[in-house]
Parts: C-alpha cells; structure tokens; sequence
C-alpha cells in the first residue's frame, strides 16, 4: 500500500515536472494565496488582539466579576459585597490561577451627573485605586495635560478631553459630581480636576472619569464594597479557561447571587460582534481567492488528464483500475497545492515577520480618532503568529487541492482503453 | 473593420474548441467578477448604514449653531447669541435650500431626572413635536406612548432609562437642570413616551421634552435656540448645501456655523474613503489572482495550437497580428465571464439589497464610530462598480494573454511546420 | 525589370547550415538555382537532402546563412521580418503536406484569409474565391469545416488558398504524401490546370514519382546540393 502511494507520488511530481511552465503558473497563483493567508491571518488576528487589549484596559478586563444584575443596570445597589469581594480575590489568588492573571483591579462605577458653572454632563464615574489601574489602565497614558491619579489624592478627578470641553474646565478646576449614594439618596460631591486624557473615542472621552476609591467609598458610603473586579489575563486566548476554574471555584456564591463571572465577550457584546464580523468578512475573502486558485488548479490537472488520455489508457492497460488511475490524479493536484501551500505559506510567514514584526503602520489610512465598538484602533498593528493558524491554513489549502482534483480524476476514470490505445500519434 | 474582422472571428471560434477549458476559465473570471462586486456591494452597504445611522438618529445630515456653540455645546451659545434669533425666519431659510428635507430646532442642556426610586443624568433635549420627527430617527423611535406634545410638561425617555429609573407611561420624574440665569430649574414631568433606538447610550441619556416647556425651564427665551438640525435626500449632498446655506445665512448677518455630517463626523468620511481605497485592493487582488489562470489557459491553448501560428506566419501574417488574435481571443473570454459574472451576480445584487439576509445568528449589533450597525448583509450596487470590475476583468484577460501571445509570435514557422 | 517577370525565384550560392555538437549540420550547401515565372518544378531527393529546406528558405520561413536569394525580383536576406511577412503575404504561397488549415475557420473562410490579410474589399474577394472554388470543384463544400472535409477536400483548399492572392510563386512541400494515388491525381490534375490558366508558378518539394512525372522541370538534391536539373518540356507561356 505505501509502495504504491509513492509510486503514485513519484509519478505525479514527474509529470508537475514534465509541465513545468503551467505548473509554475498555476503554483504561483496558489503561493500568491497562501503568503496573503498568512500575512492577513496574523495581521487580522494582531488588530482582534488590540482592539481586546484596549477595550479590556479602557474597562473591565478579560474577565469582570460584578453582580449578576450590574450589566444591566450599571447601579450602585447592583453591587459585590465585601465578603464575596474577599472570597473572589482568594479564589484569583488561588495557585491554579495566579500565573494566568496579570492583575485584579476593584472599581466602583456608577453613572452620574458632572456640573461645573459651565453646564452639566451626564458622566461615568469610575472610582478607582490609583496605583492599580495605573498598571492596569491606559487611561492615565493618554494624559494630555496635569497628572494621573495619586494615591494620597482624595478629591480629585481625572476626566476626559471631551467633557472638560462640554463643562469648561482646566486642570485645577472644581467641578461637581452628583450621583446615588448606597443608601439611595442624590448625594453630591465637590472634586477638583488633576489630569485630563484623550483616547479619541468620543463615548469615553466625554462620559468616563476617575476618582480615587477612597473618595467614593465615604462619599457613596459603599466602604469595601465594589461594583467590579476587573481581571487582567496573560493570554485573551487563555480568558475561557481562567472563567471556567473561577466559576468552579466561586460556585457557592455565585449559586446565592452574590456575582458573576463575565468574559469581555459576555460584557462587552458589541466588541465580540466587531470582531465576529471582522473575521467573517476574512474568511469570506479568503475563501473567494481559493475557489478561484481552485478553479485554476481545476483547469491545469484536467488538462493534464486530457493530455495524458493515452498514457492514462495505457496505465489501466497494466492493471491500474479506474479508482487508482483516478487517485493518482488527485494526489497530482495535492501534491502540486501541498508544495505551492507550503511555499506560500513560508513565504508569508517570513515576509510578514520580517517586514512586520514590529508592526505595520496603518497611520496613512487612518488615526487614533477612529472608534469601533468604543474601542481605538490603534493605527500600527503588530501581527499575531499561532501555530493553529498555519495549520489551519495549510489544511485548508490541500482541502482546495484536494477538491479541485476530484472533478478532473473522476474524468480520468471514465478513459475508454480500447479507445485510447488504438490511435498512433 | 475587414481586417480585425477574421482575428475576432478566428479568436471567438478559438474559445469554442476546448469548451469545458474556456468554462472553467470563464467560471473563475465570472465569479471573481461576482466576488468583487458582492464584496464591494457590501461594504458600500456596510458605510451607507453606518452613515444613515451615525447621522439619521440623532446627528441629521447638516447642523446650524451659533459660531462657537461647538464643541463646548454651552448653554449660553445659542443661536444669534443673547438676543437669540426669529427662529421660523431660519427654519424658512434652511428648508428653502433645495437639497433639505426637513429641519427642526433644538435647545439642549444637561440635567438630573429623578423619580422616587433613582436619579439619573441626561441630556435633555428641548424638539418641536411636529418638526423633530422628520429629522431624526431617535424621534420616530417611541415604541410606547408619543412624543411630548406643544406646551406640555411631558416628557419622553429612553427604555434604558425608563428601566434605570423604574418609570412608566404615566409616571412622574422630577428634572434638574441649571438654568441661563445662574438658579437650578427644576419642575414635576410625566412620562408621555418610551424611545428605542437600539444603542444604549443614547436610550440612557437622552430625555426628550417639548421645545417650549425646556426653554421656559432653562430660563431661556423662546427666540434662543442652540441647533437647527436637518437631514438632506441623500446624506452626500449635504456639504454642498452646507457651503450654500453658509453663504446665504452669512449674508443675513448673524455669524452662524453651517456643519454638513462629514465636518460633525471627520472619521466617518476617513471611513468612507478608506472603503473605497479597500475597494481597488480587493479589486486588484481577486484579479490579480485570477490572472494566473487565464495565463495558464491561454499559454495551453496557444502551444496546442503552434502549427497554426506558424501556418498564419507563413501565410504573411506579422507576428503582431498574431499576437492580436491570441489577445482577441482572451478579450472574448473576458466578454463571455462578464455576461455569466453579471447575470449570476445582478440577481443577488438585487435580492440581497430587497431583502438582506439576517446574520444576527452569527454576530449582533455593534457600533462604529458611535453608529449602529445592524446585523444584515444588505448591499449597495451602483452601476459605476460593474464598470469598473468589467474593465479590471478585461485588462486581466489582455495583461494575462500577453505573454502567450508574444510566445505564439515568436514561434519558428519553418521549424514547426517541418515537424511533420 | 523585366528579369523579374521572367524569373520567380533565383537563389545564388545559398547555404544554409545548423549548428550541432559534434559538427555542423549543412542542410543546403552553395545552391544556385533560376526558377522562371509559370514553371512547374518539382524538387527530389531522399529525405535529409535539404529539399524542404530550401522551400522554407524560398519562402521566407528561414534565412540562408549565406548567398542570396531573390523572390519577385527583391533580395530576401537584407528584409526585415515584417517585410517578410508581407512579401510571403503578397508574392508567395504555401501548400503543405498536412494540408494545415485553421481548423476555426470554414472552407471558404480559409481560402479567402490571405485576402483579408491583404485587405481586399468584400465583393472582390468574394468573386474570386467563388470562382476559384467553383474551378476547382469545391463550391458545395465552401461552409464545412476542415474538420468535415477528406484530406483531398483540405488539400484543394489549401491551394486555393495558396493562389488566391495571385502570388509569383507557390511552394508546396510533399503536397500529396498523405493523400491515395486517385486523390494526388485528382490534385495536380488541379494544380497543372491552374498553373496553365493562370500562369501560376508551382514549385514542389517531393518525393512522389507522379509528382516528378508530371513536373517540367526536375530538380534532384542529394546532401543539400543540386545533383541533377533536367528541362523536360518547354517552359510554360511566360
């Protein structure tokens, strides 16, 4: 059996070599497609990574854990007690899962209104630790003026481009925060603006400022309570795994309604659906470039059947029966896609990691004022290289190989012998 | 004409010998044609989406303000500053600007709204019951109960907001804002409407109240406006009649700000553009694939048929003219690939611009540059893209026949026909 | 000039050599040769002895490595491939042994081509194919395909289409060898009567003896040189 599929292997890779010219053509179209494969794949899959990365550090993590209504309704009575606070912290720190997690952010976010003389705006209030979400924000690094949040600061505000145009205020200014406390009561809170950023998304720069925890905790009366735990992963691809042993561990008090634990698809379904929809319309361009490699490849093995009638005849004249004759043909087309594949994929890996690994500059079509799903897209992507990708893309290339063969093999089996051997010439 | 005539003739008869070959190499043409024009189809659906949303539901096409109401969007800029302006006067002028469709004015003002249970801030929006609809879709969204009516102390809320809130049709809210005069206004509104619009930061923070009741809260006069927003026939028109209104509105006097969507919206227009720049790449890739295999067909076909290069030689053909009938030949492949390419692709053009198919199984809403964009597959086509994709395919038919040509040109007539 | 219109084709100490490991092949060497307008020469020889060879060089099809060679009174070696074409296309036909029309056109379209090359407006050239055509015997078959038609059929076409234009000078390379005894009769019965009706000079590269037969004038060739030319009737009237 093995013998026989070398023999067939043999015989294909001489006849590829016999029709040099258009096996070169043919095989150029299919590295062509294979070295756009694995430059878009992992350039596509760099963008995914950024927009998560920036969406995941503008908020609420991978993972958030929250009460199972706050998604809803992003309320202050929404809340995590102190106690389900402590278990879910033990729980993350849990050596299982400490290598995975990066950092655990604790916030309180609530919507409010934010009034200077100027005017008012309504506002996202997120009530942060300083030094915390300064590791884990990219907020404080797109400070355009003042300074970030301190962890000695109690009435401060660090607030976004957009709304310190709406409200007319400058680094220094008062402003005026008016929101629920826990208690249920309008409570109102006089706070002073440190630092201003812009991220250039115009949801966030106009509603999402900060303040200090301990502000809001005496302000709101919420003390250890919080309204989210933000979870920052190593890996977004490890984010399901790390959700599964956290709800495991944490089942009891997820059982009594106390939290839940969201993944950012689950918390933030416009992203997920961005980037649903990003690599559906991917996938729809690949799969047009291959259908049309797929017809070439059609074209150049049925050709060489035609080619071939006599030699063809003349093998199932030995003893070749129609299903190997047929077989033949198509390990003569996997053979010529799985070399061009591999060429082309090679080719795509190394030309996309060395002119880009770096990143590949996008800024010449657009900027970081452009949002998508409130998240920034960042102008330079950094491609993503996955061994799964490759072979993903590989059997998809001798799936195209493959199935391009079957039509010109089943002609091969329909050779009439007699027919073919009785022509001289 | 009588001498190109027997090129053709022989070019298109040429297609005719290896019919399974010259359809096989036609079907790749073919639906690289569809791919592009379906590809392009939907992206263009994709923007015309996101630009009737990013501007029908709220924005409208082109906006008036008081020169530096933007972006600050302060209580004190409004129209025509303190002593405000005649606002019917406007609203003539701006509706008799013939690309306009309709225009309304608005007062805005940020504010608590409060009922027994929960306090949230919005931003409240002072419309003409009659005029607001027309422009914006945010108006024609109340799904339960109507728009706040002239005069009334009513007031319509988003569901994201009605639900904070815990309020219904029928409920009182008390609103707080503050006032031109330096007080807090505040007054006791009933709920008269529930808006839907599917993108939950505008059904949580916008408030919507009559334009009258709003300016009589803020302390405003009824001549202070802060913004006349209007929509236009088709969303491109509206830059030119901003430039036309700019300059008819100047000439009245007071210093006013005409802003067509693609100065509100600058990165929705980059977006636009970058599509259509998206467009030529996607254009030039899928045929600049399918070139290998009109290649690969056209160099078989010519070296089947070497004796009869050599004969049209010997017969005083010049190589150029043989070149032309192997080009002809590819030109008439390309022709017979746009007719199939059209008529495959024609159809689902139409269908899936009539009926877009749902992909809401697949993916749900989400929002670019704060636009909604619905999960549906609805394409544009404008003729202009089936020209362009028929011209692309046919310079891929003649680029890809060159090279076979210029070998069919080259061969040695007395060397091929004594080969036999 | 009026050497030209005594003479069709004149070679003058024409070789012409190819270039081979481990020696050089001499295809024809040092052939000169005067062949007058209206003759009916046939050239023999065993094959190799460069007979094919010199048609090709006659026709333009090669070039001589040295010597010259003269078509309607012009030299062929100083013209440029273009000019070539046009004077193939204006002053010369072929007949070949496998008959090579294109199989794309019909009948009557491949008779009437070197027309359309020309550029011969429609009712001319549509006259003269048709009355060719009917000389020949060959009005029923005008709409077939090569396909359709008996090697015969394709080779009488072939020669209409060779003396359509009217040319100086029509070389045939072993124009019978593919066809039976009865058919080859048939075609140079054809061939002679255009050759006396129209003055058409024929030019054959052969070794059928019922070629050699009826030719006037008989040329042998052994190893690419002239061995024997021997005048059997008087020349044509020229």
């Amino acid at each position: 059996m093995t013998t026989r599929v070398a023999v067939m292997v043999r015989l294909a890779l001489r006849n590829l070599r016999r029709q040099a010219r258009r096996t070169t053509l043919t095989a150029t179209a299919m590295i062509i497609g294979g070295t756009l494969l694995m430059f878009s794949l992992p350039i596509a899959d760099g963008t995914h990574e950024d927009w998560i990365e920036s969406a995941v550090r503008m908020g609420t993590g991978h993972i958030v854990i929250q009460a199972p209504g706050y998604l809803a309704s992003r309320k202050i009575d929404d809340r995590v007690p102190a106690g389900a606070r402590r278990v879910a912290a033990e729980a993350l720190a849990s050596p299982q899962l400490a290598d995975e997690i990066l950092d655990v952010v604790p916030m309180v976010s609530v919507g409010g209104l934010a009034s200077s003389p100027a005017g008012a705006r309504p506002a996202q209030i997120m009530a942060v630790d300083p030094l915390a979400e300064a590791r884990f924000s990219i907020l404080d690094d797109r400070l355009v003026d003042g300074r970030y949040l301190e962890p000695d600061d109690r009435l401060a505000a660090y607030i976004g481009e957009g709304l310190r145009e709406a409200l007319d205020v400058r680094v220094g200014s008062r402003m005026v925060l008016t929101t629920q406390d826990a208690a249920g009561e309008i409570a109102g809170q006089l706070v002073r603006v440190v630092g201003v950023y812009r991220t250039g998304i115009p949801e966030i720069d106009q509603a999402v400022l900060h303040v200090p925890l301990a502000t809001a905790a005496a302000w709101l009366g919420t003390n250890d309570d919080v309204t989210t735990l933000a979870v920052l992963v190593r890996s977004s691809r490890r984010v399901p795994a790390v959700q599964r042993v956290l709800r495991r561990s944490l089942e009891p008090i997820i059982a009594a309604g106390d939290l839940d634990v969201l993944t950012w698809r689950e918390a933030s379904p416009e992203l997920d659906a961005a980037v649903k929809i990003d690599d559906f319309g991917n996938y729809l361009f690949q799969g047009i470039l291959f259908a049309i490699i797929g017809l070439g490849i059609v074209n150049t093995i049925l050709m060489s059947v035609m080619y071939r009638y006599r030699e063809f005849g003349l093998l199932q004249a030995l003893g070749f029966t129609p299903q190997q004759t047929g077989g033949l043909v198509v390990v003569e087309g996997v053979v010529l896609t799985a070399l061009a594949g591999l060429v082309g994929i090679g080719l795509g890996l190394f030309l996309t990691w060395f002119f880009f690994r770096n990143g590949l500059d996008f800024s010449f079509a657009w900027n970081e004022e452009w949002s998508f799903s409130g998240v920034v897209m960042e102008p330079v992507v950094v491609p993503v290289f996955r061994t799964a990708r490759v072979i993903q893309g590989l059997v998809f290339i001798l799936l195209v190989g493959a199935i391009a063969s079957l039509y010109p093999a089943y002609r091969a089996t329909r050779i009439d012998v007699a027919e073919s051997m009785k022509f001289e010439r | 004409m009588t001498v190109a005539n027997p090129w053709w003739r022989i070019g298109w008869r040429n297609l005719g010998r290896n019919r399974r070959r010259t359809l096989i190499t036609a079907a790749g043409l073919a639906f690289g044609y569809c791919a592009v024009v379906l590809m392009v189809g939907l992206m263009d659906g994709l923007t015309v989406e996101m630009v009737e949303n990013g501007t029908g539901l709220l924005t409208g096409q082109l906006q008036v303000h008081a020169t530096d109401y933007r972006p600050e969007r302060s209580l004190y800029e409004t129209i025509g500053g303190r002593e405000g302006a005649d606002v019917d006067a406007l609203l003539r002028t701006v509706e008799e600007e013939p690309a306009i469709a309709a225009a309304a004015p608005r007062v805005f003002a940020g504010g608590l709204v409060s009922s027994g249970e929960a306090t949230t801030a919005a931003i409240l929006m002072g419309m003409h019951p009659q005029l607001e609809p027309q422009v914006s879709r945010l108006a024609q969204g109340v799904t339960r109960g109507h728009l706040p009516q002239a005069g009334s102390h009513a007031i319509a809320v988003g569901v994201e907001m009605a639900r904070q809130l815990a309020v219904d049709l029928g409920d009182e809210v008390v609103v707080v804002a503050p006032a031109a005069d330096g007080s807090m206004g505040n007054d006791l509104f009933t709920v008269s409407g529930v808006f839907r619009t599917g993108m939950t930061e505008l059904d949580g923070s916008y408030a919507l109240l009559d334009l009258a009741t709003l300016q009589a809260l803020l302390a405003l006069d009824p001549r202070r406006i802060h913004e006349i927003a209007a929509t236009t026939a088709d969303p491109w028109l509206a830059p030119d009649a901003a430039a036309r209104l700019r300059e008819r509105l100047g000439a009245s006097g007071s210093p006013v700000e005409v802003a067509p969507w693609t100065e509100l919206r600058p990165e929705m227009q980059d977006y636009v553009r970058l599509v259509g720049t998206w467009n030529w790449v996607v254009l030039a890739i899928v045929f600049g694939i399918a070139v290998f295999g009109v290649a690969n067909t056209m160099l078989m076909a010519t070296f089947e048929r070497r004796r009869e290069f050599a004969v049209l030689l010997a017969l005083g053909t010049t190589p150029p003219a043989v070149m032309l009938t192997v080009v002809l030949e590819a030109l008439a492949l390309g022709l017979l690939s746009i007719i199939g390419g059209v008529l495959v692709s024609f159809p689902i053009l139409v269908w899936w611009h009539n009926a877009p198919p749902d992909m809401s199984w697949a993916y749900g809403d989400f929002t670019m540059f704060g636009a909604l964009v619905r999960p549906v597959l609805r394409v544009e086509y404008r003729p202009a893209i089936a020209l362009w994709a028929s011209g692309a395919l046919l310079l891929t038919a003649v680029l890809a026949a060159l090279y076979p040509a210029a070998r069919a040109a080259r061969i040695p007539p007395a060397d091929t026909l004594s080969g036999l | 000039m009026t050497d030209n219109d005594r003479v069709a084709v004149r070679t003058e100490g024409v070789w012409k050599t190819f270039k081979q490991e481990p020696e050089d092949v001499h295809a024809v060497s040092g052939v000169s040769l005067a062949i007058d307008a209206g003759a009916f020469v046939a050239m023999a020889g065993p094959s190799g002895s460069g007979k094919t060879t010199l048609l090709n060089l006659m026709g333009g099809l090669t070039r001589a490595t040295k010597g010259e060679l003269w078509v309607a009174g012009r030299e062929l070696s100083a013209m440029s491939n273009r000019e070539l074409a046009r004077m193939r296309l204006e002053h010369i036909g072929f007949v070949f042994q496998a008959y090579n029309l294109l199989p794309v056109l019909t009948a009557f379209e491949n008779a009437e081509f070197p027309l359309l090359l020309q550029g011969m407006d429609d009712d001319e050239r549509r006259q003269r194919v048709h009355a060719l055509f009917k000389r020949t015997g060959l009005e029923g078959l005008a709409d077939r395909r090569p396909g359709k038609l008996s090697g015969g059929q394709q080779q009488r076409v072939a020669v209409v289409r060779a003396v359509v234009g009217e040319p100086a000078l029509v070389l045939a390379d072993e124009p019978t060898a593919n066809l039976d005894s009865h058919t080859s009769d048939t075609l140079l019965d054809m061939m002679e009567e255009l050759n006396r009706e129209l003055g058409t000079t024929f030019v054959f590269a052969t070794h059928d003896p019922r070629v050699m037969e009826r030719a006037r004038r008989l040329v042998r060739l052994v190893d690419g040189a002239v061995a024997s030319d021997e005048h059997r009737a008087p020349t044509a009237v020229g």
